[in-house]
């Protein structure tokens, strides 16, 4: 790792992915320190998957492309790696089920209180169950979350949570968080990826 | 193994099967043209298998009719045979991109003050205790349901950083709040947004010039900046150079806002400046233009190499010819900033030699105006009061015009006239120099008669400065002499005046202006303009006296900006002497129609921006000269390659 994070210091991983119309989905994750200074950044290309696939993956589409094949290879690839993986999108939470790293969602509208975040997929069997999740979570609009799922930590001025099937990770990360500023704004460095990715595109860079 | 056996008529498949029944390892014979002359013949149907049996007119249809020999073979498969077919979907390997950010420098913290007394805890600082007391408090729980995000000032990418990596440094770099509040770099004050505003813009841009008016805080911003520079990786060595006055103002400010950083001072002779230079380690230098010269002059051609060169009052270089300016340039460099509050003082020339050293512009080019304005846009920052601190305290100005006593106007109306008759008499061979030092002549008897020590700006400061002394208020009294300063510091001894200019030993200056701020005995100060025009915060002043008048406005305001800046709590009272019917009437009304000309050129914002000095031009039009020339007269005026040169 680069000298400016030291072995001990908590790394965070900022993992959101963007859609681009006729050309699928682009990753991007960024690494950072505790205090959200960058360490590393890496983006992929547009995956976009074939009419075949779409019909075998069905609603196990996005979790897999965005989850494990997106989030995964960016992890692979990370010289940096993050003790933590933060995500604002639900589907990205299926790397949990490919990585040993806690991965949590951070909803953009959990500022303050607990509000407004879509339920977190069970303990899953099954990918078609993840997929069921998903679907379940775009359908429904405001959702109080229920006790039973991957457990909620309060990380800086958001709630994050885990996956179902990942319970122990909660209290991993609760070790943890008093490493992260009480006023740090999580949803923040999402914004730093999404700008990044449209500007690596609008550069032609991912071709 | 091989094997033969006889298989029965029925088990053999008839070669004339219809299509899609014939067994693939029975070979077809073709067809001869009989056969297809004969139709009706392969249309009969053998009678045991059903199946149409073809008769050929040459009598083949014999053969058909033995039983064929069929032997068996164990032959190995080349492959394996898969038992049904199968389908993986397919995703090739997704391609990345990797940006990896630079190790930046890390320092020690800075040591915590604390001094114990008996009483328990306690330190002499306020601002420590503080921080003291802010550390014992536990971090605040974010409220329920506070929703608003906080404010974020994001680093754009400079318009001049081309590669994608250079464009995702800047994009991917945290919000300046967030940067700042970690807790690496601890801030003493929360900055104002224009002040962010102005860090996230030095931090990207490797060519810049900022110039916010004066009291906006370039300082606090440059150092910030520096800060941010090193701990992100992008600068290891910086060189900054300011007028010899400013070194202590640079030090006191490293100190308060960025205690962390190491800071060398370039002073002490050769032997130990050469040593600094060449020290390993270090990180911040920070050196004086004069030495700057001198010692890089010393060097030759094997100087040292910088990450950023930033030359604070930059006007310092606007001459390009100057020694100062040539050695600034040759300095190698990644980055250049430069800080003024005045980038043009008389000509745009002036900027063309400041975008000369920030690299923006080629050797020896000459901008016009249109190519100055784009420039401008580009590697310019400005900021003035007006716009930026809406809420600071107004500053009154005032012109006193006041009547000579009798006996300065005495003094002064010979000295003027004796003057005039010698410069006349002089002809063609005067100088700017000769009128000059009538000019300087004059303006000192407006501050006093010489002989009787008469002078109606002293009894109208001394009035002035009783009303504040009783009030406890504080004024900064401006000259552009030191004699006149000295004169009254024995007449305003009562106010227990301090004095500030270059004829003070620069280790007795720090403590003079720590007097004038914490004394409360201590209400007068008097400066010289060429010393304490620039760079010190004298904020807690209310009332500034320019007790005669400086040559350039743009210097006289940076002298009522010591006091008039941010900080400050109550309006700025400035007073500025002009004698009625001498020579500073008319300098001033020369200076005021210059500026109220650029204001209508350039806008009013930028009005106090572009002040001009006088030129040669306008200091012999001070006085009506003429000269004989033949039989009658003629005006004298400078030589030509004088006319537009500036005075100050």
């Amino acid at each position: 790792m680069g000298a400016n994070g030291k072995e001990d210091q908590l790394r965070l991983g900022f993992l959101t992915a963007v859609e681009v119309p006729e050309k699928g989905y682009v990753g991007g994750l960024l690494v950072t320190t505790h205090n959200g200074r960058p360490l590393e950044f890496q983006c992929t290309v547009p995956v976009k998957p074939n009419a075949t696939q779409e019909i075998l993956y069905g609603p196990t589409l996005e979790p897999f492309i965005l989850g494990e094949l997106i989030g995964g290879t960016l992890l692979d690839k990370a010289g940096i790696k993050p003790h933590l993986i933060l995500t604002d999108r639900l589907q990205i939470l299926e790397l949990r089920n490919h990585t040993q790293s806690p991965v949590a969602y951070v909803s953009a509208g959990a500022t303050g209180g607990k509000a407004a975040t879509p339920p977190i997929p069970q303990p899953v069997a099954s990918a078609e169950s993840i997929a069921a999740a998903v679907h379940q979570a775009q359908q429904v609009a405001e959702v109080q979350p229920e006790a039973g799922n991957g457990g909620e930590v309060r990380l800086g001025r958001q709630w994050i949570r885990f996956h179902g099937s990942h319970a122990g990770d909660a209290q991993t990360v609760q070790q943890e968080s008093h490493h992260i500023p009480a006023d740090a704004d999580l949803c923040e460095p999402f914004e730093r990826v999404r700008e990044a990715l449209l500007e690596t595109l609008r550069c032609g860079a991912l071709r | 193994m091989s094997e033969s056996a006889e298989l029965p008529p029925e088990a053999i498949p008839s070669p004339l099967q219809p299509e899609g029944i014939l067994a693939p390892e029975v070979i077809l014979p073709p067809l001869s043209p009989e056969a297809i002359l004969l139709p009706e013949a392969i249309s009969s149907p053998d009678p045991q298998t059903g199946l149409s049996v073809q008769i050929y007119a040459s009598g083949m249809n014999g053969a058909l009719n033995r039983r064929p020999k069929v032997r068996c073979e164990e032959l190995s498969l080349l492959g394996a045979t898969p038992s049904h077919s199968r389908w993986q979907p397919f995703w090739s390997a997704v391609k990345t991109i990797c940006l990896t950010f630079p190790a930046g420098a890390s320092f020690l913290p800075p040591p915590v003050k604390k001094e114990k007394s008996a009483g328990g805890n306690s330190s002499s600082d306020p601002q420590a205790t503080m921080r003291d007391l802010l550390d014992l408090l536990p971090p605040p729980p974010p409220e329920q349901g506070e929703g608003a995000p906080p404010k974020a000032t994001r680093i754009k990418p400079p318009k001049d950083a081309l590669s994608i990596e250079d464009r995702l440094f800047y994009l991917l770099q945290p919000p300046l709040e967030t940067w700042l509040k970690g807790q690496e770099l601890i801030m003493p004050f929360e900055p104002f947004a224009y002040q962010y505003e102005g860090i996230a813009w030095l931090f990207s841009q490797k060519s810049a010039l900022l110039a916010d008016e004066m009291g906006l805080g370039k300082t606090m911003q440059t150092i910030t900046a520096i800060r941010l520079l090193l701990r992100a990786g992008q600068a290891n060595k910086i060189l900054l150079c300011c007028p010899k006055p400013l070194i202590p103002n640079w030090q006191r400010e490293f100190q308060a806002w960025a205690e962390e950083l190491p800071l060398v001072t370039i002073e002490g002779d050769g032997a130990r400046r050469q040593m600094l230079w060449n020290m390993q380690g270090t990180v911040i230098l920070l050196c004086n233009y004069e030495l700057l010269v001198r010692d890089m002059e010393a060097m030759g051609e094997q100087l040292p190499q910088f990450d950023l060169m930033i030359l604070d009052e930059a006007q310092r270089v606007k001459n390009r010819g100057s020694r100062t300016s040539e050695t600034a340039r040759r300095i190698p460099r990644k980055r250049s900033w430069a800080l003024t509050g005045t980038p043009i003082e008389n000509r745009p020339e002036e900027l063309a030699s400041l975008f000369e050293f920030l690299e923006v512009v080629p050797p020896h080019a000459t901008p016009d105006i249109r190519q100055l304005t784009a420039l401008s846009k580009d590697y310019i920052l400005r900021r003035t009061k007006d716009l930026v601190m809406t809420d600071m305290p107004p500053r009154l100005d005032r012109d006193e015009h006041i009547d000579l006593t009798p006996a300065q106007r005495y003094a002064y109306d010979v000295a003027e006239k004796e003057g005039v008759i010698q410069l006349n008499e002089m002809g063609d061979s005067i100088s700017i120099q000769h009128v000059f030092e009538l000019v300087m002549r004059l303006k000192q008897i407006t501050n006093f008669d010489p002989l009787t020590g008469e002078s109606t700006k002293f009894d109208r400061l001394e009035a002035d400065m009783e009303e504040i002394a009783a009030s406890g208020g504080k004024a900064i009294l401006f000259s552009q002499w030191t004699s006149t300063i000295d004169w009254l510091q024995e007449r305003m001894a009562r106010f227990n005046p301090l004095v500030y200019h270059g004829r003070i030993p620069m280790p007795k200056r720090e403590p003079i202006l720590a007097q004038f701020k914490n004394d409360p005995g201590a209400n007068l100060l008097m400066m010289s303009y060429a010393t304490g025009a620039v760079g010190l915060n004298l904020q807690f002043a209310g009332y500034v006296f320019l007790f005669d008048r400086w040559w350039n406005p743009a210097i006289e305001d940076q002298a009522v900006n010591r006091a008039h800046r941010i900080g400050q709590k109550s309006q700025v009272i400035v007073t500025r002497f002009i004698s009625k019917d001498t020579i500073e009437e008319k300098i001033d009304r020369v200076l005021r129609e210059k500026r109220e000309l650029f204001a209508a050129v350039l806008g009013d914002g930028e009005a106090t921006n572009v002040s001009l000095s006088m030129n040669a031009s306008e200091i012999f039009g001070l006085f009506d000269l003429k000269a004989r020339h033949g039989k009658g007269i003629r005006k004298i005026g400078p030589k030509s390659g004088d006319a537009q040169e500036p005075a100050a």
